[in-house]
C-alpha cells in the first residue's frame, strides 16, 4: 500500500492519539503520587486502547478473507491496521511506563516491537518496491503465476526446438510435461524435420545443454543464460550457427529466456516485498494470544 | 509453437488465489506454531501454577520468597479489575496485606530515640493517607514501595519517588509544618528546624565546653595535654574504655532521659552518663559528711530521695558506732536542760539518734544542693533548696539531653567517626553554655552531601531522601514466625 495524501486524516489521527496518551501520562506523573504504571488509571486506559487497536490490526486478516462483516472497504481497513498498529507501540511503552515488566511482559514487548518494526519495514518496502517494479517491469506477472508461467515456458521452449529439430531424448523430463499440457501426442509435438537444415545439431545442443536447464532452475546454479548480456551474446551466436530459417526460433527462445530471467527478479523483488510478513504475521498472532492472557492476569491481580 | 493470448488464458490457472501457495502455507505454518507455541507456554506455566510468568518484574530482596505467590500480596480475586472500579478500596485491601507480615515486625526509632513498634500509619507520619483538598485518597504501600523492580530493598526508594509529592506540597498539606517545595537535599531541602527556629538546647546539664576543652585542666590523665571529645561523645557500641569514667561505681538509671536502645548505640553518640564521663574528675562526696564521719564517703548519683536514704543508713551506722559520742554531746545538753529525758530509755536512744541522723543530714543536703560546686554544678534544681523546707526534698531535673536533634531524620555519628569533630561542630571549644546548640546547619551537611561536592576524583557522597529520612530501624520482631519451610515457599498453610 502506498502512503499518499489518503493516509492523512489517519496520521493526524495517530498522532492526535498519541499526543493525548502522552498528555494523560505527563499530567499523571505530575499530579498523583503513585509512580506510573500499568495498574494505574491512565496505565489501564492506554493499556485497553493499546489492545483494542492491535486486536483492530490483527483481525486485517480475518477481514481480507470475508470472515467479518464487510464494514468499510480494505484500504480503510488496511489504513486503519498501518495506523492503529503503529500507535500501538508508544500507547503500550506508556502503559507499562517504559519498563518491560516479568517474564511475560517482555516477551510481550520484545514482539510487538519486532512486529511494528517489520510493520514499519513492510510499509516502506509496500511504498517503494511495486512503484519500481511497475517500471523496472512492463511484464510483469502475478507473482502467485510465476512457476505456471515457467512451466509453460518450459513447455512452449521444448515444443518449439522438438518442432524443429525433432526428437530429443535428453529432455525425458519436458517431452513429459509438453504431453501433458498440451494433451497431445509426443510423436506430434516432435516433429522432425523433412529436411534437416545446417546448424540443426547445434540449436538442439544448446537447448539441451543451456537453455532446459536454466528454464528448469532460472535461480539455481552460475547458469550462463541467467546474465542477460552473456545470454544476448550466446543467442546472437546461436543465431550466426543456424540456417536463416530458424532465426525466428532463436529469436523466440532468446524471448523466452529473457521472461523468465524477468520473472526471477521480479519474484526476487517479490520476496522482499512480502518476506517481512513470515516475521510480522506469525508473530502477531503469539502476541495476540500472550496479550490477552496478560490483560485478564492483570486484571485477576 | 508461438504464444498468443488466448493461450495464455486457457493455460493459467485462473484458481491461483484460492490455492495455497508455498509462501501462504508457510506463512499459515508459522503463524500456527507461533500461536501454539505462545499457548502452550501460558499453559504449561499455568498448569505447573508457575504464577512468576505473571509477575510484572523480579521481586525484591526481602520478598523473592514470595515470587510464586501472588495471592500473598495480591489478596483480592480480580484485584486490578476492582481497582479500576474503586481505587482506594483496592489500595486499603493490598496494604492490610503488607500489615498482615508488617505491622508490627518493623521497629521504627522514636524522636527520643528510643525503638518501639507502632502502627504502619504512625510510624510513616502522614504517608498513609494524602488529603487533597477534594477528597482522601488512601495511599497504598506500594506507591513508595515499588515491588517487582528487581532484587533490591523496598526502604531504599529513590529520589524521584519522593520528590513526586514532594515537589508541591500546597495541595496536599494542611498546616505549614514541613516545606511545601523540596526537590532536592543539595539544593532546596530547608534548614534543619533547630538552626532555622533557633531552639534551645532542651538539656538541663549544665556543661561549660570550653573549660573542659582547656590545656591543663585539673584532673587530666597524665598524658594528656587537654581533654578530647572523644573522652566523652562516642558513637558504636564497642570501644575502649572512657578515660573519665569510674566504671566501677554503680548508678541507677533513674538520672537518664531516655534508655537507649542497643540497635540506636551504633549510629548515635552514647549518652552522657555520669559513671561513664564524669565520676574520674566530679566525685559525689561531701565535705560536710567527711568531717563528720572521718572520713570520705562516696555518695550515689542518683535522685535526692535515694541519696537521703544513703545518708541516713551511713549516718546512723556511724552513730550507732559512736553512741558515746552522743552520750556525751546529750549530757552537755542535759545539764543545761535539767528536765531531760534519761539515756538508759532504749526508745529514748532512738529517739537521740534519729534527732541527731536528721539534723548531720540536713547539713550535708544543704551543701550537695546549695553549694554551687557539687550538683548545682551540673544539674538544674527546682526549686532551689533555699526554697523548701528543711526536711523537703529538692527535684534535680533529669539530664534530658537530647539523643537525636533531627526529629524527622535519622543521623549516623559512627559513620562520620573518620571526620575531626570540629569540622561539623567549630564552635565547641570556645561554647560556654550548654544551651548553645552546636549542631551544624545543612550547609556543612552539603560540603559532602550534594551534588557540588561531587568531584570526577572523588566521587561525592550520597544524598538521596531516603539515606536520613529512612523512618525505620531494624526489625524488633517477626510478626510471622513459625512458619515450617515448606509452608513459606509455597505459600500454602
Amino acid at each position: 500500500m502506498r502512503i499518499d495524501q489518503s493516509h492523512r486524516s489517519w496520521f493526524v489521527a495517530t498522532l492526535l492519539i498519541a499526543a493525548g496518551a502522552g498528555a494523560a501520562y505527563i499530567y499523571f506523573v505530575m499530579t498523583s503520587h503513585q509512580p506510573p504504571a500499568g495498574d494505574t488509571w491512565v496505565g489501564l486506559v492506554l493499556g485497553v486502547l493499546s489492545y483494542l487497536f492491535i486486536l483492530f490490526a490483527g483481525s486485517l486478516g480475518v477481514r481480507r478473507k470475508g470472515l467479518l462483516l464487510r464494514i468499510g472497504s480494505m484500504s480503510c481497513w488496511m489504513k486503519g491496521h498501518l495506523w492503529l498498529g503503529l500507535l500501538s507501540l508508544p500507547l503500550v511503552l506508556l502503559h507499562g511506563a517504559f519498563a518491560f515488566g516479568g517474564m511475560l511482559t517482555i516477551v510481550i514487548m520484545t514482539l510487538l516491537i519486532v512486529i511494528v518494526v517489520s510493520g514499519i519495514i513492510g510499509a516502506v518496502f509496500q511504498h517503494l518496491i511495486p512503484k519500481s517494479m511497475s517500471a523496472e517491469f512492463p511484464n510483469e506477472f502475478t507473482f502467485d503465476q510465476i512457476g505456471r508461467l515457467r512451466d509453460i515456458t518450459r513447455v512452449e521452449a521444448f515444443a518449439l526446438v522438438a518442432g524443429h529439430c525433432g526428437t530429443m531424448p535428453e529432455a525425458d523430463l519436458e517431452r513429459e510435461e509438453a504431453v501433458r499440457y498440451t494433451g497431445k501426442a509426443i510423436e506430434k509435438i516432435e516433429k522432425s524435420a523433412e529436411q534437416p537444415l545446417p546448424g540443426q545439431d547445434e540449436l538442439k545442443r544448446f537447448y539441451v545443454d543451456e537453455v532446459r536447464s536454466y528454464l528448469r532452475e532460472p535461480d539455481a546454479g552460475k547458469k550462463p543464460l541467467r546474465v542477460a548480456l552473456r545470454a544476448e551474446f550466446m543467442f546472437e551466436n546461436l543465431r550466426l550457427s543456424v540456417d536463416p530459417a530458424m532465426h525466428e526460433v532463436v529469436q523466440e527462445l532468446a524471448r523466452m529466456c529473457s521472461e523468465v530471467r524477468e520473472t526471477v527478479h521480479q519474484a526476487r523483488r517479490h520476496r522482499l516485498l512480502h518476506v517481512w510478513l513470515l516475521v510480522h504475521v506469525p508473530l502477531s498472532m503469539a502476541l495476540l494470544v500472550l496479550m490477552t492472557v496478560h490483560a485478564v492476569a492483570a486484571l485477576y491481580y | 509453437m508461438k504464444r498468443t493470448s488466448r493461450k495464455i488464458w486457457d493455460l493459467f490457472e485462473l484458481k491461483y488465489p484460492h490455492r495455497l501457495s508455498r509462501f501462504r502455507a508457510w506463512k499459515r505454518y508459522l503463524s500456527a506454531s507461533a500461536a501454539t507455541i505462545a499457548a502452550v507456554w501460558v499453559g504449561v506455566a499455568a498448569v505447573r501454577e508457575d504464577q512468576s510468568l505473571h509477575s510484572s518484574g523480579p521481586m525484591s530482596l526481602g520478598h523473592t520468597v514470595l515470587t510464586n505467590q501472588c495471592a500473598a500480596c495480591h489478596v483480592q480475586p480480580w484485584q486490578g479489575l476492582a481497582g479500576i472500579l474503586d481505587g482506594n478500596h483496592r489500595n486499603q485491601e493490598m496494604n492490610k496485606a503488607c500489615l498482615s507480615c508488617h505491622a508490627n515486625s518493623i521497629g521504627y526509632e522514636t524522636a527520643e530515640g528510643s525503638i518501639a513498634s507502632r502502627s504502619w500509619s504512625a510510624w510513616h507520619e502522614g504517608h498513609d493517607s494524602i488529603a487533597t483538598k477534594n477528597s482522601s485518597e488512601t495511599v497504598a504501600c506500594a506507591s513508595c514501595h515499588i515491588e517487582h523492580e528487581g532484587p533490591g530493598r523496598l526502604v531504599e526508594m529513590s529520589d524521584a519517588r519522593c520528590v513526586r509529592c514532594h515537589t508541591d506540597l500546597t495541595e496536599r498539606v494542611s498546616n505549614g509544618r514541613f516545606a511545601h517545595v523540596v526537590t532536592s537535599f543539595s539544593t532546596d531541602h530547608p534548614e534543619f528546624d533547630v538552626i532555622a527556629d533557633k531552639l534551645p538546647d532542651v538539656g538541663t546539664i549544665k556543661l561549660n565546653h570550653n573549660v573542659h576543652m582547656a590545656k591543663k585542666l585539673r584532673g587530666l590523665l597524665p598524658s594528656r595535654e587537654q581533654m578530647s571529645c572523644d573522652d566523652c561523645h562516642r558513637a558504636g557500641l564497642g570501644g575502649y574504655d572512657w578515660p573519665y569514667g569510674r566504671s566501677s561505681l554503680h548508678e541507677s538509671n533513674d538520672m537518664r532521659a531516655v534508655p537507649q536502645e542497643p540497635q540506636l548505640q551504633a549510629a548515635y553518640m552514647n549518652e552522657i552518663r555520669y559513671s561513664k564521663h564524669c565520676a574520674g574528675c566530679h566525685d559525689m562526696a561531701s565535705s560536710t559528711l567527711s568531717s563528720m564521719l572521718g572520713r570520705s564517703v562516696a555518695l550515689p548519683h542518683t535522685q535526692p530521695e535515694a541519696v537521703r536514704t544513703v545518708l541516713n543508713g551511713v549516718l546512723t551506722s556511724y552513730i550507732e558506732g559512736n553512741l558515746e559520742e552522743l552520750m556525751a554531746n546529750e549530757n552537755k545538753s542535759r545539764s543545761r536542760r535539767p528536765t531531760a529525758i534519761a539515756p538508759e530509755s532504749k526508745a529514748v536512744t532512738n529517739q537521740l539518734v534519729l534527732e541527731w541522723v536528721r539534723k548531720k543530714r540536713s547539713l550535708v543536703e544543704q551543701e550537695l544542693y546549695r553549694d554551687a560546686k557539687r550538683c548545682l554544678l551540673c544539674h538544674a534544681i527546682e526549686p532551689t533548696a533555699d526554697a523548701v523546707e528543711e526536711e523537703a526534698l529538692p527535684i534535680v531535673s533529669k539530664g534530658d539531653i537530647p539523643a537525636r536533634w533531627l526529629m524527622h531524620a535519622s543521623f549516623n555519628h559512627e559513620k562520620h567517626r573518620v571526620l575531626d569533630c570540629l569540622e561539623c561542630h567549630p564552635q565547641a571549644p570556645d561554647s560556654t553554655s550548654s544551651a548553645e546548640v552546636m549542631m551544624p546547619a545543612i550547609e556543612t551537611c552539603r560540603r559532602c552531601h550534594s551534588e557540588r561536592a561531587v568531584k570526577p576524583d572523588w566521587g561525592g557522597v550520597s544524598y538521596g531522601c531516603v539515606m536520613c529520612h529512612s523512618y525505620h530501624m531494624p526489625p524488633v520482631g517477626p510478626a510471622v514466625s513459625g512458619l515450617k519451610l515448606d509452608s513459606l515457599l509455597s505459600g500454602k498453610k
